[in-house]
């Protein structure tokens, strides 16, 4: 809890974290102007695939840029020193560390959803479920990119190596991963599809917008050919968590093993 | 009381350390002395196991620096630290303070801002601290933990001179505690320390302070 504590008041005081809310705040609303055009019984739908569309683009890098910010502070301003000297080990400050900014990043991100929704009521035809699917569509897309900046400030020894390493991990996930799906998709046949699942369903900017787009709706898993059946082999909230759990549990074992050269801390 | 023995340390073929021997007696204040790149700070790091120790040994207070437990008998403040700009003094000192169970004793937090002389300044964010008053906040935090062995990394590093009277007399005041204080100025180490752990080429010597300026101080080692 003291870690939280603490996280809370150095992000809330840095106001970097506030610059990052102000960009999916600004555009939350640009996104509301224009959908408001829209036919009611499907604005609210369009509306939400569009806002997450953004989110997409965005939520990875501001969540990566704030996590790993975070740990490199820690290494630069000799805390971590401190702290893995008394009580902690890295792993104890790591998992503390995680659970803290995770709290921080996603309360900011989530109450503002939470807030938006009121306008959201205002200005469509609400429906609570569809909102709570694009909720929790934000939720594991910020715990997944957290988790990952954690990675990334732990690894690095530099501002400047971060700042690199960051923008990279952000286009390597963000554009790169599907160039390399699109070049790999004539090779896909009945037989290897499964293989295939496995990596394009481990890649959160597919999991994600595919649990949204069939809560809402957009797209049905009934009546799948059997190629689809084999690509698609769990339902899409299975196919979330899995990767989630993956995505996490990766970026925190990483860190721990590749934190530096020699260095314990 | 520390004790390192044959302790050896290398950065790729470069050997910094050459089989160190040296022990700290209990409520001793030893300096840690020696050129830049010496090898101070490696083996101060070592001392706490920051860095992994691959010959010799070292323990604390009689427990292994491999072995859990030492961290409690333990207190660091490394060089150049500059603790969370945007908390306060205070907030500083509870965050570090409630590592320990979670609980803060008020009492001790006001005692210690007091010893420091922060007190008065405990509601300001550090980011406006001076470079002497974020030094005493480190020492404070230092010493809530309120443990017998203090290792201190350059305290009056880039100090003015009344800053580094102020971190002296707070040193000087501490009773009943074992101190190895790694410093440059050699007035500081006549003022508060009773020995001298020298680092050259490798190797380690210990004198008592006066041995240590008769035999250093005169061939000019410092220089």
């Amino acid at each position: 809890m003291n870690y939280i504590w603490k996280e809370w008041k150095e992000e809330s005081r840095s106001k970097g974290i506030w610059l990052a809310l102000s960009m999916v705040i600004l555009l939350s609303f640009f996104i509301l102007l224009e959908a408001r055009t829209l036919p009611s019984e499907h604005g609210f739908t369009v509306f939400l695939l569009s806002l997450f569309e953004m989110n997409v683009l965005i939520l990875p890098l501001l969540s990566i840029f704030i996590a790993s910010f975070s740990i490199i502070q820690e290494k630069e301003l000799k805390t971590l020193m401190i702290l893995t000297t008394k009580q902690e080990s890295f792993q104890s400050f790591l998992f503390k560390k995680s659970l803290a900014v995770q709290a921080v990043i996603l309360g900011v991100f989530v109450a503002w959803y939470l807030l938006f929704a009121v306008v959201m009521k205002f200005s469509f035809y609400f429906n609570m479920n569809y909102f709570m699917a694009f909720l929790l569509s934000v939720i594991f897309l910020v715990i997944i990119f957290n988790q990952i900046g954690l990675f990334l400030g732990s690894i690095c020894n530099t501002r400047m190596q971060l700042i690199g390493a960051n923008i990279f991990t952000w286009f390597v996930f963000v554009f790169l991963a599907d160039l390399l799906f699109l070049y790999l998709l004539p090779n896909v046949s009945y037989d290897n599809v499964q293989v295939f699942s496995i990596f394009f369903f481990l890649d959160p900017i597919h999991t994600i917008p595919f649990y949204l787009e069939t809560s809402l709706g957009v797209i049905s898993v009934d009546h799948m050919s059997r190629l689809m059946e084999k690509m698609v082999w769990a339902s899409p909230l299975l196919f979330l968590i899995i990767d989630t759990i993956v995505w996490v549990a990766l970026s925190f074992v990483l860190s721990i093993l590749l934190k530096g050269k020699g260095e314990r801390i | 009381m520390i004790e390192i023995r044959d302790v050896s340390h290398s950065y790729q073929k470069k050997k910094v350390l050459d089989s160190i021997n040296l022990v700290v007696e209990k409520n001793e204040l030893c300096a840690l002395v020696g050129r830049n790149g010496a090898g101070k700070s490696t083996l101060i790091h070592l001392m706490l196991d920051l860095l992994p120790l691959k010959t010799g040994s070292i323990s604390l207070n009689g427990i292994p620096v491999q072995k859990k437990g030492w961290k409690k008998s333990v207190s660091y403040l490394p060089e150049k630290f500059q603790l969370y700009p945007h908390l306060t003094g205070e907030e500083n000192l509870r965050f570090f303070a409630s590592l320990e169970n979670g609980t803060v004793d008020e009492a001790k937090l006001e005692e210690k801002l007091k010893l420091v002389r922060l007190w008065e300044d405990r509601n300001e964010q550090i980011k406006g601290y001076s470079k002497g008053m974020l030094q005493r906040l480190g020492l404070g935090i230092m010493l809530y933990f309120d443990t017998e062995l203090l290792i201190l990394d350059e305290p009056t590093s880039g100090l003015d001179p009344i800053g580094r009277i102020e971190i002296l007399t707070i040193l000087k005041s501490l009773k009943d505690k074992t101190i190895l204080l790694s410093s440059h100025h050699i007035d500081e180490i006549n003022q508060i320390c009773s020995h001298v752990a020298y680092l050259k080429d490798g190797k380690m010597e210990k004198y008592t302070v006066d041995d240590f300026e008769k035999k250093i101080i005169k061939e000019g080692a410092l220089a």
